[in-house]
């Protein structure tokens, strides 16, 4: 390796992040190189001084006292915060991995997401990032969020995707992927699995029209919304999830 | 899960790591207030999907939600962005835990009252993703793989940022060149 390649690996280096080869590879040229055997004690020195100084800011006990009443109390304490309640089933469900959409009564997020949606559709400017290639809306999406969502890109069947944009729903900042399928706009929300739950299902006869379907994936969460039938959305959602878990 | 049963394992399994959430959210929120809000919201959001927590290591997976939680909480309450720096940021007589390393690490370097308190306007002023990067691995000693899962970056970027983050330091505390 030239001094040139150990430079930028020399901190992985020094944490012991490397693979074997690359270590012994660094350990030789490090042997050789007054710079960079410089470089690495200063730096050891550095680290350790970061690690060794009260810089942890200390919990206060308050807080901790407030947080173990609230846990004690268990689910039936109300919170200082009102969330998107998650049903017992709903959490039941969710240790089962991947499921389909249920058709159970509206809750307040599920709400707040047909709103976002239409919203959407009734706005000339639905789009942050409008590109059919996932390449492009992949990254943009990622750079403005705390996540990298996945960003599936449909070209059968009449789906296209048509771009993203950021959203915010459940008090959380979301990403929106956004379908078409024949004349039917799709968002498909999505979310870190960590970062909240899933609303409800919005059943068949709903009176605005819209349908609300969810999918559980190992790291992420995304809800299918739009006026398309139930039966066309759910189909949608299968190619969804299916490309997404490629 | 029988409901008592479900708290005790909550206790049990991710309330150790309280402290760690805490310190995260206070390095991300920068007052002590917001901080002890997030916190809040979190411990919330962990209990209620405590059901979705299946093995692996619960402090990462606590902090992943603190970590999602502070991001949100920010982009509600500073759309803007940028937080004046205050004193109560930076200050001396705000509770500070004890080090992080004590007799165990031979290299240890203890530092001055100043030079400690140059170090933490240094972490608080670097920009938030070097910081949390540099806190989850400094303060709580986490692989480059775990702090990637956490933030949700390649590892290559986890790297980049934390020798940003030191490279910083390293210039306040004049421990060595930059560059070379």
């Amino acid at each position: 390796m030239t001094h040139d390649d150990v430079r930028p690996l020399l901190d992985a280096y020094l944490d012991d992040e490397l693979d074997a080869a690359s270590t012994r590879a660094v350990q030789v040229h490090v042997d050789g190189c007054e710079a960079c055997s410089t470089w690495l004690e200063q730096r050891r020195v550095l680290v350790a001084t970061i690690r060794a100084a009260p810089l942890r800011h200390a919990l206060p006990g308050d807080l901790e006292r407030r947080i173990q009443r609230d846990v004690a109390a268990g689910p039936r304490s109300t919170y200082s915060v009102s969330w998107p309640v998650a049903l017992a089933a709903g959490a039941l469900l969710a240790i089962s991995g991947l499921f389909v959409g249920q058709q159970l009564p509206r809750s307040n997020l599920g709400e707040e997401i047909v709103s976002a949606h239409v919203r959407a559709t009734l706005s000339p400017h639905s789009l942050d990032v409008a590109s059919s290639d996932h390449h492009t809306v992949k990254p943009w999406l990622s750079a403005k969020l705390p996540f990298s969502p996945p960003v599936p890109e449909l070209t059968n069947h009449g789906d296209a995707l048509v771009g993203g944009r950021l959203d915010y729903v459940g008090r959380t900042r979301v990403a929106a992927l956004v379908y078409q399928h024949d004349n039917h706009s799709i968002d498909v929300f999505v979310w870190p699995t960590a970062a909240l739950g899933l609303p409800r299902s919005i059943s068949d006869r709903s009176p605005e029209g819209y349908h609300v379907l969810t999918a559980d994936l190992r790291e992420f969460r995304a809800v299918f919304v739009s006026d398309m039938s139930h039966d066309e959305l759910e189909a949608f959602r299968q190619r969804w999830v299916a490309m997404a878990s490629r | 899960m029988n409901e008592r049963l479900r708290a005790r394992r909550f206790e049990a399994v991710v309330m150790p790591h309280l402290s760690a959430a805490y310190n995260l959210a206070r390095w991300i929120a920068r007052n002590d207030a917001d901080s002890a809000d997030v916190v809040q919201e979190a411990m919330t959001r962990a209990f209620r999907y405590f059901d979705g927590f299946r093995g692996g290591d619960p402090r990462s997976w606590l902090l992943q939600i603190v970590r999602n939680t502070a991001y949100s909480w920010l982009a509600a309450n500073r759309p803007a962005g940028r937080v004046e720096l205050t004193a109560e940021m930076v200050d001396d007589d705000h509770a500070w835990g004890r080090a992080q390393t004590d007799c165990a690490n031979p290299e240890a370097v203890l530092t001055s009252r100043a030079e400690t308190q140059r170090l933490r306007a240094a972490i608080a002023q670097l920009p938030l993703d070097q910081r949390e990067v540099l806190v989850l691995r400094e303060f709580e000693d986490l692989s480059y793989k775990e702090i990637a899962a956490i933030t949700g970056s390649p590892m290559g970027t986890v790297m980049s940022r934390l020798s940003r983050a030191r490279d910083q330091l390293a210039a306040i505390v004049g421990a060595q060149e930059v560059g070379s």
